[in-house]
């Protein structure tokens, strides 16, 4: 779940390359018209840029002299250097996001506090099911019954597809992978186990010790 | 599988819930067999969901489950594939169905737009559409089912006939799409992101009828004050105050004034589109808009035009009326809880874009007059200094700035809750900007023979509004001992013997009883101006290079919204002198019609003006019988007892300056006139903003 520059998949900081024209009203401050275009990208999908702008920082405008495009528009052309923060989600790539809503036929996840990802019926595997419990529904596996995905869980799952719909990602994921699921249940499938374990096979051993120090002792 | 739609015999079937788990699997085995190529089962289902009879209880219940069943198989519902289902689901509508079905229904949107990130602004955008009922006959807000009965030739006035019905349940069908907008924005993060340009876009056209354009509004200050309304409330209000000025402007003063005694103003000659055409009115409908149409500025009574092609003017200024008191009360309710400052930010934003540079603005800009009104000290002493700021900014146009000083003249003289030392400190910075201003600022202009109004129009604007404002302030701030120094320091001899000889160019009503306050307080020399005046007659006055001159906050003229605007308003008769009012009226019946008058115009805040004027008989009395001046003074000191604080400080005022001025009766009712500030000659009202003459 985290990339070698300890950061969660999908997210990238790259350094932009960027043309923005502004109109002439902006020409007494242009960084306040640069500002005011970058603050439009956030939050939606770039095509060019391939991902959801998340944030810009040190926007760094290229040169004092910018064109006036000629013709029929006063627009002025202002090229800028900034790096630019983004989430780039792909199809089988593994992200977390929280459960926000508990469905027969699907699981609402939010990743990153932003992205809503849907979770289809029939991309979760047999293993779990929905269950309606009097004062409220989860779906749960029917051979652990420790793992239970209810709201506000957090989901680690497999992105399935990446659809963008105007400016805005539409991302489908999938539970199918036995190594998805909640992530409380994940992690007590490895590490909290193994201490357990550990804890256990010392507590056997002191005793083991010490029933061997009663026996040289009384033997003594 | 071979499932069977299953058919729903009674009312107890809702609650089956082996009947609701099979519907669902015979619909989500229509919805894969159809990806499939399939269609038989998906079109059965659409013809299902078509023909519902809304008189039928059977029929409603199986609405209902299959509504249901839709909404647990929301992840089978595919964009492309099952389109037809889904603009099904998107054309009905909350108004048309009972409760049963308006529940299931919200639910199946919201799941829909939570399992489907690619439905999310279709979903919105079927809630915004439930903004407005069917029965409002726009195409937009016309439901699936009202739309095929209307194509099967059901007659378009029934439609309408059910707005009243529709309009009954309003509370229950808002209640229902807001709190479906909320779930939507708590699930969906990017939901206020989306809703803007929906909300924005659906508005209905400024012709639209008022009631819906008003319950639209209504929408919309619902949706800012709510949850999502922190990240596009802004929007929503720049579109609101935009859209108040559109139909601002199409109402003419003369038109309104006009309206008291001739009937028939038609407005608007617009060419609808065709769909509306056919839309059109019924001809039964009863015709109110011809003689007779003022009644309903007056009363606000439900009218519509026979004809819809014509828009009357009743029609306009009470939709006008309508959406001010609705924005009015909403800004109320804002800075109840906190919002003021919020708001004051926005709405400074829609006066620097759109109110300041409208030409007719009349009502608009009095919903910063009530927002300052609201917090005086913050919001009211900040539009005071933001005016000061644009009006001594060179950086700004020459007409903004003009339009600047108006503002700030109107705003200083009428706003009642201004505190006097904010009064104060902004004249003396309007007076001390006038005595620095040096004509040879601007004399690069003045070579191509310019006249000199046209290149000096900021100075003389604010000259204008000092002399303005002090017209309806002096007697407040010489009342205050702090604020009668600062007044003596003002240096407006300087001003007034200025070399560009502001006294010739601006109004000459505001010029006059400007004169005659400030000489009375020996605040300007008297002699030195008689001679100014002279030399002015001859040149600017009422000529072409007069200075172009509004006041945007002259007396409020919409009915219902003007309870907001009254108590926090200053009328002239308030400031007036006693002994001027009544001598604004010839001969004997001059009590008469001043009862007139302030029942008219000011019945409300002006009580104690009104009933203080039968003593005015005895002053009247008293000087025409050549009674000595000791016994009026008696007379004033034992009114002073009985009146309030303004009142008293008019009194005596009025004593003070009873020397010398009685001959200017004919010129101060002209300057009345001028000035718009008293009503009996409504006509003249209306002076044109600030602004210059282009072809000059």
């Amino acid at each position: 779940m985290v990339t070698a520059n300890e950061e969660p998949q999908g997210l990238n900081v790259v350094k932009a390359k960027l043309d923005i024209f502004l109109h002439p009203s902006r020409s007494g401050h242009i960084m306040a018209g640069v500002q005011e275009t970058l603050d439009s990208l956030l939050l939606r999908y770039n095509e060019s840029l391939q991902g959801v702008v998340l944030a810009y920082l040190d926007p760094n405008i290229l040169g004092r002299k910018h064109k006036i495009l000629s013709g029929l528009t006063p627009y002025f052309h202002v090229g800028l250097t900034a790096n630019i923060l983004l989430f780039s989600p792909t199809a089988g790539m593994r992200v977390e996001g929280k459960v926000n809503k508990i469905e027969k036929d699907y699981i609402g996840v939010l990743t990153m506090g932003i992205f809503n990802a849907a979770l289809s019926v029939m991309d979760i595997r047999d293993d779990l099911y929905f269950e309606e419990l009097p004062h409220e529904r989860i779906w749960t596996s029917k051979t652990d019954h420790q793992h239970v995905i209810k709201l506000g869980s957090m989901l680690s799952f497999v992105i399935k597809s990446v659809q963008e719909t105007g400016e805005f990602l539409d991302i489908s994921g999938s539970l199918c992978s036995p190594d998805t699921g909640c992530l409380d249940w994940i992690s007590g499938l490895n590490e909290p186990r193994h201490v357990l374990n550990d804890l256990e096979n010392r507590i056997e051993s002191s005793k083991e010790k010490r029933k061997k120090e009663k026996k040289r002792r009384r033997d003594t | 599988m071979g499932l069977r739609m299953i058919e729903v015999h009674s009312e107890r079937d809702v609650n089956d819930t082996h009947l609701q788990s099979n519907t669902r699997l015979w619909i989500v085995d229509a919805l894969t067999k159809f990806s499939k190529g399939d269609f038989g089962d998906y079109n059965k289902l659409l013809i299902d969901l078509k023909c519902v009879s809304f008189e039928d209880p059977t029929s409603i219940i199986g609405l209902v489950i299959r509504l249901k069943a839709l909404s647990q198989s929301v992840s089978f519902i595919k964009e492309p594939d099952h389109g037809a289902l889904l603009t099904h689901i998107f054309r009905m509508s909350l108004w048309t169905c009972n409760h049963l079905v308006a529940d299931v229904l919200v639910n199946l949107i919201v799941n829909l737009a939570t399992a489907n990130g690619a439905l999310v602004s279709q979903c919105l955008d079927m809630l915004v559409r439930n903004f407005l009922p069917p029965s409002c006959g726009l195409p937009t807000f016309m439901d699936i089912y009202t739309a095929s009965s209307l194509m099967r030739g059901f007659p378009m006035e029934k439609v309408r006939q059910q707005s009243i019905e529709h309009l009954a349940q309003k509370d229950d069908v808002l209640g229902r799409v807001h709190s479906a907008i909320h779930q939507i924005a708590e699930l969906v993060p990017t939901t206020p992101l989306r809703l803007q340009p929906i909300v924005l876009q659906r508005m209905p056209h400024k012709i639209v009828d008022k009631e819906w354009s008003v319950l639209y509004l209504e929408n919309m200050l619902r949706l800012e004050s709510s949850a999502a309304g922190q990240l596009i409330g802004r929007r929503i209000i720049l579109a609101i105050v935009d859209r108040l000025i559109e139909i601002d402007v199409e109402i003419r003063w003369e038109d309104i004034l006009q309206a008291e005694n001739s009937s028939k103003v038609f407005l608007l000659h617009m060419d609808l589109e065709e769909d509306h055409e056919e839309l059109e009115e019924n001809p039964g409908a009863p015709n109110l808009s011809g003689p007779g149409s003022e009644a309903k500025l007056q009363h606000g009574l439900v009218m519509k035009a026979s004809d819809s092609k014509l828009h009357s003017l009743g029609e306009v200024a009470d939709k006008m009326d309508l959406m001010m008191d609705l924005t009015l009360e909403h800004l109320q309710g804002c800075v109840s809880k906190g919002r003021a400052g919020q708001l004051y930010d926005t709405l400074m934003i829609s006066f620097q874009n759109t109110i300041l540079d409208t030409y007719k603005s009349k009502f608009t800009q009095f919903l910063i007059f009530y927002l300052c009104a609201l917090a005086p000290f913050t919001c009211g002493t900040s539009f005071a200094c933001f005016l000061c700021d644009i009006f001594s900014s060179k950086l700004r146009s020459q007409n903004m700035r003009m339009s600047a000083a108006a503002y700030l003249a109107s705003y200083l003289a009428r706003a009642r809750y201004l505190p006097t030392s904010t009064v104060s400190s902004c004249l003396k910075r309007m007076v001390s900007w006038c005595i620095g201003y040096s004509p040879a600022q601007d004399d690069h202009k003045s070579s191509v023979n310019h006249p000199k109004t046209l290149v000096h129009g900021v100075f003389y604007s604010v000259c204008q509004a000092v002399m303005y404002v002090l017209c309806f302030r002096l007697r407040e701030l010489v009342e205050d001992p702090e604020q009668k120094t600062a007044l003596r320091s003002l240096k407006l001899q300087q001003l007034v013997e200025h070399r560009l000889n502001p006294l010739n160019v601006c109004l000459p009503s505001v010029v006059e009883e400007f004169l005659k306050q400030a000489k009375a307080m020996q605040l300007v020399n008297v002699n030195a101006l008689e001679f100014c005046r002279a030399e002015s007659d001859s040149c600017t006055f009422g000529g072409d290079n007069q200075l172009d001159m509004f006041f945007p906050f002259d007396p409020y003229l919409l009915k219902r919204s003007d309870r907001f605007i009254r108590p926090n308003f200053i009328y002239w008769s308030m400031v007036q002198l006693p002994e001027e009012k009544a001598l604004n009226f010839d001969g004997g019946d001059y009590l008469e019609e001043s009862e007139q008058h302030n029942l008219g115009w000011n019945s409300d805040s002006d009580c104690s003006v009104r009933i203080k004027t039968p003593k005015y008989v005895d002053t009247i009395l008293a000087r025409e019988n050549g009674y000595g001046s000791d016994e009026m003074e008696e007379f004033w000191t034992e009114n002073q007892r009985n009146t309030g604080p303004l009142e008293n400080a008019t009194a005596l005022r009025s004593f003070a300056s009873d020397d010398g001025d009685d001959n200017d009766v004919d010129a101060f009712r002209m300057s009345i006139d001028r000035m718009s500030i008293t009503p009996p000659a409504p006509r003249t009202l209306l002076k044109m903003p600030a602004r210059l003459p282009y072809n000059a």
